[in-house]
């Protein structure tokens, strides 16, 4: 509920009707300010969610009117009600009360944007045969002004047989008089067609489809309608907008610009998340140490401790990075630059399946897959949703730093590759990411000329106006990424967390070998004793050929639910406790256990540069996150898509560690 | 050339109009649509954002790699590829 106080202000006669409750669907094109006018109407939604068995989003929200509760639908921003995307099925569905556990609604608000009204009356002569009363809520009225362009209300209201009515929803204007009049008009019959539109469609050309000709007779309607309500200013001065636009899309100062933003969103999500990742970390040891002391020693704290808090912390540690590259994404798109940047990148991503709208999702899966795979929610065409998801989690996040950094600094021999300032261990770190990306592109070739093989997608998008964002729909967004990812995926990823608890901690050691008093053997025994040991020991058939023993398949089977933790269980594993392979010592000490690993019962090391370097590999093209598949579950709705994510990238990552392992070998490294 | 999917290179209209692929025209020109080829939902979308026969039609710009192409038409800009600007012929 709200909205209250500034709606009761406007001094008209109490609703006309005895209602109680409205339900009244929110229906405009994309870049219409159909978001800023839900916050001002509705503010912060009721209900988010999806479809049933769609990926559509579903967003409802409610504030009372003169007494009269009201529900409004946010329907998808859409250009036409002759469906061709699931979106477009979607609000005709709902609109047609065909959505299932969706009341059809009494009546439409269709927004239209003052300053591109041609394109706008495309949907509103859909929207006005639907069978429902409709009221036009002309938006953007003040842009339009300030650009010479009004619009004769009156005619147009008359033309369309509908009430009008114009809002600006940051300033609040005509939100009291919109909200009045959906009171009156869900009391109406629903508008017959004009009479002209009539006259144009029925004068439609017969030599083309049906669809074609409608659509152009819709238009010869429009050029009437908007001949007599539009007048311009003959005013030759470029907009302001213009100005900026020519400059953003200019071939040198709009490519600098693009960097230049793309490097800041990046660094931020990377750097600017880090203090607040810390700190959330320091939170949940302070918690852990807290039920520690406060348990007893047992079963019970073993499970509150490294099972449930760790996997809290493990859920609420992404959500720094969420954050801000939602606010940043909110921003971009409030402003227009976000179809900027996918026009500028679409001819890149289009010869590998990908369109220009992969560019931000991919970009950011380099900190971090989860927030890269809800960035794809800005990508409408399904298919290159799909597509961009499915090829996200092979960007290297930050937590495969870590292990690139450990291993190429113990095991790369520092040496120059051509010119002295180039080192050896810095070459193999850049290969690392390039395998990532190049793996990506070769993956999403292939898929798209397959799997997903359809007719090709149109990529006909508009470039908005610029405008400035507004404060309350990007806060809107940035809060929305953050609750859907906690409350949909959080709890399965805690859930995840205690099982891998449970088979890293099950069965229990039973009896310490003779004369092991030494902890951190104790500790390495247990492991290797347990569930996850086990399965280590099982698979050593199949790591073997990478080169490795069966203690790093069990650490790799160990960091399958989450890689970062390869270097702690390498730790424990190789028996050095729980170091902390982040700080400097731990990392050397870590090192040295590494180099001094041999093969069991024999003095051949296990760690050699073929068998490193086979190791970064395999961290860099597996799926080895549990988190990361659960969102893509999430967000694709559909089971499918994790497991053959983590399929076809465990085949990968196992692939490619053998050719490394066994080329480096052949050649002697 | 009715039939064609796009039109490469320059037609003749029944009433001896010339007319020719969208993407001939030259970055800053401005044209008049003279039809939209094909029946699919790429070129129905294109007419639904209103390219429809005898709007006039800007190429503003091009993407720094070429593609897409950066219109204005109806008081607004839209970003189309090479490969669906094919399907659009305008006049001259």
């Amino acid at each position: 509920m709200s909205s209250v106080e500034a709606l009761e202000q406007s001094d008209q006669p109490a609703a006309p009707t005895g209602r109680n409750h409205l339900t009244v669907a929110l229906l405009g094109n994309p870049n219409t300010g159909k978001s800023t006018l839900f916050s001002a109407l509705a503010g912060i939604p009721t209900r988010i969610g999806n479809y049933p068995g769609v990926t559509v989003e579903e967003k409802v929200g409610r504030f009372s009117h003169r007494g009269c509760g009201i529900e409004l639908i946010d329907l998808p921003g859409t250009y036409s009600l002759a469906a061709k995307s699931p979106d477009e099925q979607v609000v005709v569905d709902v609109l047609e009360g065909r959505m299932k556990g969706v009341a059809r609604p009494d009546c439409v608000v269709v927004v239209a944007d003052a300053t591109n009204l041609a394109r706008n009356l495309y949907l509103v002569s859909q929207a006005v045969a639907v069978g429902l009363p409709v009221v036009v809520a002309l938006t953007l009225g003040d842009v339009a002004a300030a650009r010479g362009i009004t619009v004769d209300t009156a005619s147009l209201s008359r033309e369309l047989g509908c009430p009008i009515v114009s809002v600006v929803a940051p300033q609040r204007q005509g939100l009291g008089r919109l909200a009045d009049m959906l009171l009156e008009a869900a009391e109406w019959q629903p508008p017959t067609l004009p009479e002209r539109l009539a006259g144009c469609l029925a004068a439609a050309d017969k030599a083309r489809s049906a669809a074609a000709a409608e659509a152009i007779a819709r238009y010869a309607w429009i050029d009437e309608v908007v001949a007599e309500v539009v007048t311009r200013q003959p005013d030759h001065r470029r907009s302001v907008s213009d100005r900026i636009d020519s400059l953003l899309t200019h071939r040198l100062w709009g490519t600098l610009v693009f960097v230049t933003t793309m490097l800041a969103i990046f660094s931020s999500i990377f750097w600017l998340a880090a203090p607040l990742m810390d700190l959330i970390s320091a939170g949940i040891d302070t918690l852990a140490a807290g039920a520690d002391a406060l348990l007893p020693e047992g079963t019970l704290k073993s499970l509150v401790v490294d099972g449930v808090i760790a996997g809290v912390g493990g859920v609420v540690i992404f959500l720094p990075q969420i954050a801000i590259l939602f606010l940043f994404v909110a921003i971009l798109e409030g402003c227009g630059y976000l179809s900027r940047a996918a026009f500028l990148m679409d001819r890149l991503l289009v010869g590998v399946g990908l369109s220009g709208k992969s560019f931000i999702p991919l970009l950011s899966s380099f900190a971090c897959a989860i927030p890269g795979i809800m960035a794809a929610r800005t990508i409408e065409n399904r298919r290159d949703r799909l597509l961009t998801i499915l090829v996200a989690p092979l960007m290297s996040c930050s937590a495969r730093l870590p292990v690139y950094l450990l291993l190429c600094g113990a095991f790369v021999p520092n040496v120059a590759v051509g010119v002295s300032w180039l080192r050896l261990p810095a070459v193999v770190l850049a290969a690392m990411y390039a395998i990532g990306v190049v793996v990506a592109a070769a993956v999403a070739f292939v898929l798209s000329r397959t799997v997903f093989r359809g007719p090709p997608q149109p990529f006909v998008m508009e470039l908005p106006g610029w405008r400035w964002p507004q404060p309350a729909v990007v806060l809107e967004r940035v809060r929305e990424a953050a609750v859907s990812f906690l409350k949909n995926a959080g709890t399965l990823i805690v859930a995840v967390s205690i099982v891998v608890w449970a088979l890293g901690s099950y069965p229990k050691l039973e009896l310490p070998p003779a004369g092991a008093a030494d902890a951190a053997v104790l500790k390495g025994e247990a492991l290797r004793q347990s569930f996850l040991g086990r399965a280590g020991h099982f698979i050593e058939p199949v790591v073997r050929p990478l080169g490795w023993d069966w203690r790093l398949g069990c650490a790799a089977v160990a960091s399958f639910p989450a890689r970062e933790v390869v270097l702690g269980t390498l730790g424990v594993i190789y028996n050095l406790g729980d170091v902390d392979p982040g700080e400097e010592e731990g990392a050397s000490l870590l090192i040295r256990q590494l180099r001094a690993a041999t093969w069991d019962g024999s003095d051949r090391k296990v760690f050699t540069l073929p068998v490193a370097l086979s190791i970064m590999v395999f961290f860099a093209l597996c799926a080895q996150c549990a988190s990361t598949l659960v969102v893509i579950g999430k967000e694709t709705g559909s089971w499918l898509w994790p497991v053959v994510t983590f399929g076809y990238m465990t085949a990968l990552a196992w692939l490619g560690a053998f050719v490394t392992y066994q080329t480096g070998t052949a050649l002697g490294w | 050339m009715p039939g064609d999917s796009a039109f490469r290179s320059v037609g003749v209209l029944p009433h001896g109009e010339l007319m020719r692929p969208l993407t001939q025209l030259t970055i800053g020109s401005t044209s008049r649509v003279t039809d939209v080829t094909g029946e699919d939902a790429t070129s129905l979308r294109l007419l639904e954002m209103g390219l429809t026969p005898g709007v006039a039609v800007t190429v503003v710009g091009a993407a720094p790699l070429g593609d897409p192409l950066e219109l204005e038409l109806r008081g607004y800009r839209l970003s189309i590829r090479r490969s669906e600007a094919d399907r659009v012929a305008v006049a001259g």
